[in-house]
């Protein structure tokens, strides 16, 4: 079993600094109390090459944090990077090839045009549907369209999960939105792919978080307490979008949640706190559903009742999500990982959700591509 | 503008692909697809390069093969539209 021992973030945002200095601030914090006790390193990042022309990102910052004959290697896929790394990561020491292993999550994407940036987080889709001028932000847009329409849930439902998320987000120091926001603000906001609005879409941005992880029969030498991932599903659905048989059920979020929950031995109304991949608000719905939170077309009735929110019968996002903590592609799935370990070990501050004991998080690719779920459980 | 069509099963597909996803057969050809009817569409105002900065995307049922096509046109749920190409992709009008 591998635990998260520590967890050391950078604030998400706008940052003058350059993505290896960026994944450099988030591990040097753990560097310094562990350099010679790491012996793996993995980089959750996607987009170096598209946005910061550079290859090869691993070495780079192993040698940049005086590592340089750390093995180390890169995670890319896409959105869903993070999850992808952390169960490489947790495969390595659970197989016995590294005992303690720094994964780094990292992407700079800010100091483009937003018209550049659509264009390169567009191109994971096939070209057959690229090419009919398809962005990530009009699927979203697909997304609630069919499912508003499915199971007749009121338009205001998909906005309070940005409501939600900003006020989380409100209460977390590294997040790129502190401010909260209204309904009425949401509802107001502009158009970016009508119906949903500019409140209800994570920002471009940059950040890193970094996390050390470790053998649970070690956990003693290291912070003494931690998150042990007790269970990972992962699954792939197709990439092609006509292909898919419904726009309102991601199939892989489904198979991925069984499969870690199963692996786990918990189910879902055991779990105490919730990271899930709100790129745009209503995925959060829909994948509170897929994952079993709640059943299908009932999450909205959730999103209501605040039945999400911090205090509520299954917090999700406590982070603020990638709505408004932010979205760097390579450390969102990372920055799940370091919420939960912070709510299970009771170093949440102002999210801290009483009594967690199991986390889950939902890392995703593409739009539905693959998803990663864990389940985690506080240890110490 | 143009689909993938397995010969050994018929079956019909967006998305190019060296098997097929029903039967596995490499026995792929192009087929033309001429028209279909809208099932869903959104109007974007965010968009990316190189495609211009406001259109609409139409969500298109054509005989069961779901696909995407751009519009100028204000089109709704259910128009029949015809399905051709510009230098971008593909397009589509109200017919």
């Amino acid at each position: 079993m591998s635990v998260i021992a520590d967890a050391s973030f950078t604030r998400f945002g706008k940052r003058e600094e350059g993505l290896l200095d960026l994944a450099c601030e988030s591990a040097s914090p753990i560097v310094n109390k562990f350099a010679d006790d790491i012996d793996f390193i993995v980089v959750s990042n996607s987009y170096s090459g598209e946005y910061n022309d550079i290859s090869g990102i691993n070495n780079l910052i192993s040698t940049k944090l005086s590592l340089d004959t750390v093995p180390s290697i890169r995670v890319d896929n896409t959105s869903g990077s993070g999850g992808s790394a952390l169960m490489v990561a947790d495969s390595l020491i659970r197989s016995g090839s590294a005992s303690n292993v720094l994964v780094i999550g990292a992407e700079k994407m800010t100091g483009y045009p937003t018209k550049r940036s659509t264009r390169i987080i567009a191109s994971l889709l096939q070209p057959e549907e690229r090419n009919a001028g398809l962005s990530l932000p009009s699927l979203g847009a697909f997304m609630a369209r069919s499912y508003l329409s499915e199971f007749h849930a009121p338009r205001e439902a998909i906005a309070k999960i940005a409501v939600k998320n900003h006020h989380n987000g409100s209460l977390n120091p590294f997040a790129q939105f502190q401010s909260e926001v209204s309904l009425e603000d949401v509802m107001n906001s502009r158009v970016i792919a009508d119906p949903l609005r500019i409140y209800e879409y994570c920002p471009i941005s940059d950040g890193a978080v970094s996390l050390l992880m470790v053998p649970e029969e070690s956990l003693h030498s290291f912070s003494g307490k931690g998150a042990s991932i007790i269970g990972t599903g992962y699954s792939s659905a197709t990439s092609s979008l006509s292909f898919r048989k419904s726009l309102t059920t991601l199939d892989c979020v489904r198979k991925a949640s069984e499969t870690a929950l199963k692996r786990g031995g918990i189910g879902i109304s055991d779990v105490s706190v919730a990271e899930l991949h709100d790129m745009t608000s209503v995925l959060e719905i829909i994948e509170s559903e897929d994952a079993g939170f709640f059943r299908k077309g009932e999450g909205w009735r959730a999103a209501m009742n605040g039945d999400t929110q911090i205090g509520g019968q299954i917090p999700i996002n406590t982070s603020g999500g990638l709505n408004s903590k932010g979205h760097p592609i390579g450390a969102s799935g990372i920055a799940q990982a370091a919420e939960i370990y912070q709510q299970l070990t009771g170093t949440a501050g102002k999210r801290q959700v009483e009594d967690a004991h199991y986390g889950f998080s939902l890392s995703m690719a593409g739009f539905g591509n693959s998803a990663t779920a864990i389940v985690y459980e506080g240890v110490a | 503008m143009k689909i993938s069509r397995c010969r050994n099963c018929d079956a019909k597909f967006l998305v190019g692909r060296v098997f097929c996803p029903s039967c596995k057969s490499d026995a792929i050809e192009m087929i033309d697809l001429l028209e279909g009817k809208v099932i869903e569409i959104v109007s974007l105002v965010a968009t990316p390069e190189p495609f211009p900065d406001n259109y609409s995307i139409a969500m298109i049922d054509a005989n069961g093969i779901v696909l995407f096509a751009r519009t100028d046109e204000s089109l709704k749920k259910g128009d029949s539209v015809g399905i051709t190409e510009d230098e971008f992709g593909p397009i589509c009008n109200k017919i």
